[in-house]
């Protein structure tokens, strides 16, 4: 699975970094930054419940 | 993995709420056919880009997509675009729509809302409101040919519409019958700062009246207000808030009254359910049934009724959220804040434009809210769980 994010339709809520820490931060501006774009399989789960979650639809799956 | 015969789910409503619910069967392990039958042309789309970066001109209406045609036929969900539910039959397990009769097992209401018309304004061509993309992209095309507009309503749509308005070098005038700007969940504790900031873009501004009278003439569109002055414009945008769309819902026997009244799991009736801004969900915690209208209690009731229907279990209730973005400036919102007790600054600080504010009743943390400081908002979530 590749993860793509959209930092222009980002708007800084975090539900990703609160679901998947280890897949999602945020910088200064609170832009959502990947720490990994091919999470392992043990956290694909993670990724799609942040993408789920993402209230600005931020976060996109490539499976 | 399906039979034709089966009815399967039904999701009425094509959009934020019903999507998830899909989703959230799917993911659940939910194998029979789900079919979603929507009102709109579109597959859903985001509407909250639609005030801000389609009004803007930064994106395109087609950027607002939630997802790609084949991502749905992966999770072999069924869209019946441009079809409208009429009725429902709860004890036959029917839908009506304008073009035939559904069967249902399991029904998800997700018929969102729908934009508060100003009374005699309805016909008017120079009157706009925006709630989907056809309004987004009609009003984006009028901006580029007016110079004055007249917003009424000073609520949280209304006021991204206003910031928007000054990317086209446009003279605005707001009007609201309440005395100041409201965003929604914060006691009030922004109005003042809302106001500061169309003070400085030049907006004019008419609060506490009441409109009476609305003419549209063939260069423009005069208000008469209450306080005995008048206010005219190019075109006017009407953001006076939503209702729920329930009038499909008038002989279900469901209590329909400012929504579709669910229980905490989102169940309105055996094999009836309701997500989104077209739902009242009772809350267990503060025993009220309220109604929502943001993206976040869309997915998290769309996510809790598909979780649901799969396992029968319960989903915790989470805390209203919402955003905004006014001239730039980056607002979050998680709970509500309590009107009439002062604002704790938790982060940054108010002067210097960048903060994160509490209400703190009885050691209570009843909302935070941050003003361009996303990071630090996030890392203050947490003062909401203790
Ligand atoms: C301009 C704008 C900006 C916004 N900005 C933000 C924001 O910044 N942050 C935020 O959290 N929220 C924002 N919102 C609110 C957010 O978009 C809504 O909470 C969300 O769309 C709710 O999703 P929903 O699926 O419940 O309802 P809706 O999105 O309203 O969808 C309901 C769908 O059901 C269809 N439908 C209705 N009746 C019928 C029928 N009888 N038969 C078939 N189909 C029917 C409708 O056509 C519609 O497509 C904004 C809304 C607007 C309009
Ligand atoms: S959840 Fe979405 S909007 Fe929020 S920080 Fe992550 S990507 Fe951005």
């Amino acid at each position: 699975m590749k993860i793509r994010v959209d930092r222009e339709a980002c708007i800084g809520a975090g539900q990703c970094a609160l679901v998947a820490g280890s897949i999602f931060d945020q910088d200064d501006d609170g832009l959502v930054v990947l720490l990994t774009d091919t999470p392992s399989d043990e956290y694909v789960a993670f990724a799609r419940k942040a993408a789920t979650l993402c209230p600005a639809k931020a976060i996109a799956l490539e499976e | 993995m399906m039979s034709v015969e089966e009815p399967g789910l039904v999701i009425v409503g094509a959009s934020l709420a019903g999507l998830t619910c899909a989703q959230s069967l799917r993911a659940e392990g939910y194998t029979k056919k789900i079919t979603l039958v929507g009102a709109e042309k579109h597959l859903p789309y985001n509407r909250p880009p639609l005030s801000k970066q389609v009004l803007s001109g930064k994106w395109q209406g087609s950027q607002t997509a939630i997802d790609s045609s084949e991502k749905f036929a992966e999770l072999a969900l069924e869209f019946s675009l441009g079809e409208i539910a009429i009725g429902l039959d709860v004890s036959s397990r029917e839908v009506k729509t304008d073009t035939r009769t559904l069967p249902f097992e399991d029904l998800i209401i997700a018929t969102g809302a729908s934009v508060r018309r100003l009374a005699s304004t309805e016909n008017m061509s120079r009157v706009h409101v925006l709630r989907t993309l056809d309004d987004a992209l009609g009003l984006r095309d009028a901006l580029t040919e007016v110079k004055s507009v007249v917003v009424v309503g000073a609520g949280v749509l209304g006021s991204e519409v206003i910031s928007a308005l000054s990317d086209f070098g446009t003279k605005a005038t707001v009007i609201d019958r309440m005395p100041a700007p409201q965003l929604p969940l914060t006691g009030g504790h922004f109005a003042s700062r809302i106001d500061d900031l169309f003070l400085e873009h030049d907006v004019r501004t008419k609060y506490g009246v009441e409109i009476n009278s609305v003419t549209e003439q063939e260069s423009g569109i005069t208000f008469e207000l209450s306080d005995g002055s008048s206010v005219t414009g190019d075109i006017a945008v009407v953001a006076i808030g939503c209702i729920p769309n329930v009038d499909w819902l008038a002989n279900s026997g469901l209590d329909i009254t400012n929504g579709v009244l669910c229980d905490s799991n989102g169940v309105a009736a055996a094999h009836v359910y309701a997500a989104g801004d077209v739902a009242r969900w009772h809350n267990p915690v503060t025993d009220k049934a309220i109604r929502l209208e943001n993206q976040t209690s869309a997915i998290e009731q769309g996510l809790a009724v598909g979780k649901f229907i799969v396992t029968r279990e319960s989903s915790p209730t989470t805390h209203p959220f919402f955003w905004s973005e006014i001239y730039g400036n980056k607002i979050l919102m998680l709970g509500s804040l309590q009107a009439g007790i002062p604002l704790t600054i938790v982060h940054g600080s108010p002067s210097d434009n960048r903060f994160v504010a509490a209400t703190i009743s009885n050691g209570i943390t009843t909302g935070i809210v941050g003003w361009n400081m996303p990071r630090e908002f996030r890392q203050s979530r947490s003062m909401m769980e203790a």
